[in-house]
């Protein structure tokens, strides 16, 4: 059962772990796309950096450029200001349009940084100065030597040539400062892209660990799951009741073992042949009602019932059918276990059997009983009736006779005549008791709940006139009600109070205690008196009928009460026994089963 | 003439002791003579139906009955039966004087409608005792209806 429910579990939970796979997988994609376009992003960036460095270098050579095709120009000039001769104007001229190139290249290469633009112009400006300058001087040397030379004393040129110095260091000081920002920015791109990689790898294999872990957990709830439908079907096949499945159309699907040893048809017979081939046609309507009830939701249990065998044999069955569902709730199918009951059907047939002899047999003893009643009654209604006429008319002729002939009678005659007598008294005492006896033993019994209490204070009203003069000490303790014939109960309290009353007669404390107390299913009550006693050797006598302890001239009685007592508390189901000790007094119990219904 | 009828005691009692001793109780209490004895049920409803043998007695019934219910061939409880059956007979005073102290016998007794049901006592003052009283109370003290004496002399 456990192996069911939990394959049933793992199959279940299928749907959501493809779920999970399927975000787990797009996850990890949308991860790596990202990845890559970090990485591209962080490329673009640094070759951006690199560029700007190079970038910077050129800027920095085309101002190098600048200046030194500057002092060309000048070292062309000075030479022919010196010699005069025209091979020195030669350098000078290609320095000019070199100059002119250079500065259109530093002008080119700065379009991006304004504040150098704005540095061109004045470097523009002292370079046409300088050059003015120059040109004057040579067009000067070129008629009077000395003139020239005056100019070139005044040390304005070299001031121009000073200030367009300062000027280029000043741009190229500004380039410097850019390329220093620039490898910083290329740096931290660069740890940027590092940190970025670093993380994404990180996160791409912490996913790719959980995505491993989710699915080696599935493959194992997978193989478990696998093995407990192994192990479902391994029972379903060991199975000694008949297990097979149909669908709704009731053909039968499958068919274990326990089926083929019980209706006879091997699977492969009968998987695909409709189910009403195990049905007797008087229960063809079965399967229909069986259905029915599936199609409501509900089971079919221990439904007793008879199936047809391969061998066209009838085999008494209990037949449970529970509705099968597929993975959306939809019945599809049911499942039938058929449990061959033929051996309990016999031996609920036995036991049938057995019943009815038993009940015929305790209808015999009933009436046996009821016959040996009827006689006992019989005898008693004799007893009562024709052994009762004697003894009276023995008495009365004595009376008679001792009247008529009182004067003619000695003392010894007399004394015989009053034997005569008393032994018929007595005898007529006996027989009363015996039949007091047997009528308890025969009365029908009326049970209602009994106040132990009320029966205590009836039976002391009742014994009135024996303890008239007497000083007892009366200890009553709390009294139940129980449930008993109140007849026979008020008897035993009699019976009992009056043997405690008769046998305190020569104490003069006497004291008599009636108490009761519950115990394992029953209540157990005693009376208890503080007189003669008895001697413990003789406890079980005490119970008998016409057994006494007691000499007849010490107290007087026919020895019937306790056996009266015994025979009434066991018409209840109870007991009786008694405690003493000779001279010390007696315990009398007898209990009584507790009530229960219907008791 | 009626009155003496009436004082008549009917005792239906099957064993000659007993009958001894009734008539001996009663004859201390001067009652012996008004005493009609029969021997068994039979002849007790011989008696009071005016059959048999007792088709000449004279008319009216007895002040009361006294049964025995253990008699020969038709017993006491039965005689009580046809005693209350009988339309002029159902009111007669009965008492069952009997030896028996069984349950169903003073069950069935009362059921029929016995007037008393007394057990002989062993002891025999207690006896005389008991029957004179019921001599004196149903034959002297009690006052029967009077349609009974009337519808039964018709």
């Amino acid at each position: 059962m456990n192996a069911a429910i939990s394959a049933r579990k793992m199959l279940g939970r299928r749907p959501p772990f493809q779920k999970g796979v399927a975000i787990g997988a797009g996850s990890l994609v949308i991860l790596l796309v990202l990845s890559a376009g970090l990485g591209y992003w962080n490329t673009v960036q640094l070759r951006e950096n690199d560029a700007w460095v190079s970038h910077t270098d050129e800027v920095l050579d085309a101002l190098e450029s600048v200046l030194s095709t500057m002092q060309d120009a000048e070292t062309g000039q000075r030479g022919y200001l010196i010699t005069g001769e025209d091979q020195y104007l030669e350098p000078y001229n290609v320095a000019l349009v070199a100059v002119e190139k250079n500065i259109q290249r530093v002008k080119h290469l700065t379009e991006d940084n304004p504040r150098q633009q704005a540095r061109i112009p004045l470097l523009e400006e002292q370079i046409s100065a300088k050059l003015k300058v120059e040109d004057r001087t040579i067009t000067l040397r070129k008629k009077d030597a000395e003139a020239a030379r005056q100019i070139v004393l005044t040390g304005e040129g070299k001031k121009i040539m000073e200030a367009i110095r300062a000027q280029v260091q000043e741009m190229q000081q500004e380039e410097r400062g850019l390329l220093v920002a620039r490898q910083r920015q290329s740096r931290h791109s660069f740890l940027v892209a590092v940190l970025t990689n670093l993380f994404t790898v990180v996160l791409g294999l912490g996913m790719v660990g959980t995505m491993v872990y989710v699915l080696q957990r599935h493959l194992a709830e997978r193989q478990k799951a696998g093995r407990s439908l192994a192990r479902l079907a391994a029972i379903v096949e060991s199975s000694d009741d008949a297990i097979l499945s149909k669908g709704l159309d009731g053909i039968i699907q499958t068919w274990n073992a326990g089926a083929q040893r019980l209706l006879g048809y091997r699977a492969e017979e009968v998987i695909g042949q409709p189910i009403t081939l195990l049905l007797p046609p008087e229960r063809m309507q079965e399967e229909q009602q069986i259905v029915d009830r599936l199609l409501g939701g509900q089971r079919v249990e221990h439904l007793e019932t008879v199936r047809v065998t391969k061998d066209g044999g009838r085999v008494e069955v209990s037949v449970t059918v529970s509705p099968l569902k597929g993975a959306d709730g939809q019945i599809i199918g049911a499942s039938k276990i058929i449990h061959d009951i033929t051996e309990r059907k016999r031996a609920e047939e036995e036991l049938r059997r057995l019943k009815d002899e038993l009940e015929y047999r305790v209808e015999l003893r009933t009436a046996e009983l009821a016959a040996s009643n009827g006689e006992l009654e019989a005898f008693s209604y004799t007893v009562s009736h024709d052994l009762r006429a004697p003894l009276r008319h023995i008495t009365s002729f004595v009376a008679l006779l001792d009247e008529e002939a009182q004067a003619s009678l000695n003392e010894q005659c007399r004394h015989y005549m009053q034997n005569i007598s008393e032994a018929a008294q007595r005898m007529g005492h006996l027989i009363d008791d015996l039949l007091t006896f047997s009528r308890i033993g025969r009365a029908a019994m009326t049970v209602r709940p009994v106040g132990l209490r009320r029966l205590v204070d009836e039976a002391r009203t009742e014994l009135a006139s024996e303890t008239d003069g007497r000083a007892i000490d009366w200890q009553i303790g709390p009294l139940p009600e129980v449930s008993g014939d109140p007849t026979l109960l008020r008897s035993v309290m009699v019976n009992l109070l009056s043997n405690a009353i008769k046998y305190t007669r020569h104490r003069d404390a006497a004291r008599i205690d009636v108490g009761c107390r519950e115990e394992a299913g029953e209540v157990v009550c005693f009376v208890r008196d503080n007189g003669a006693g008895f001697d413990m050797k003789f406890a079980d006598k005490l119970f008998g009928v016409f057994q006494r302890l007691h000499r007849a001239e010490d107290f007087d009685g026919t020895g019937i009460g306790l056996a009266s007592v015994r025979r009434a508390v066991q018409r209840h189901g109870g007991r009786t026994w008694a405690e003493g000790e000779l001279a010390r007094g007696a315990t009398f119990y007898f209990s009584l089963p507790l009530r229960r219904n219907g008791v | 003439m009626m009155t003496a009828d009436l004082k008549r005691i009917l005792l239906a009692e099957d064993d000659p002791k007993d009958v001894e001793l009734a008539l001996k109780a009663l004859g201390k209490h001067n009652l012996a003579n008004a005493v009609q004895v029969v021997r068994d049920g039979a002849e007790a409803l011989d008696y009071l139906f005016r059959r048999g043998a007792y088709t000449t007695r004279p008319n009216g019934p007895p002040a009361v009955v006294l049964l025995d219910i253990k008699m020969p061939k038709v017993d006491g409880i039965e005689v009580l039966r046809q005693i209350r059956a009988d339309t002029d007979l159902c009111l007669l005073p009965v008492v069952i004087l009997t030896s028996s102290r069984e349950e169903r016998d003073l069950l069935e007794s009362y059921r029929l409608g016995t007037n008393a049901y007394v057990v002989k006592p062993v002891e025999f003052q207690a006896f005389v005792d008991a029957v004179k009283e019921l001599g004196l109370f149903w034959a002297v003290i009690n006052e029967p209806p009077s349609s009974l004496a009337e519808n039964h002399g018709g």
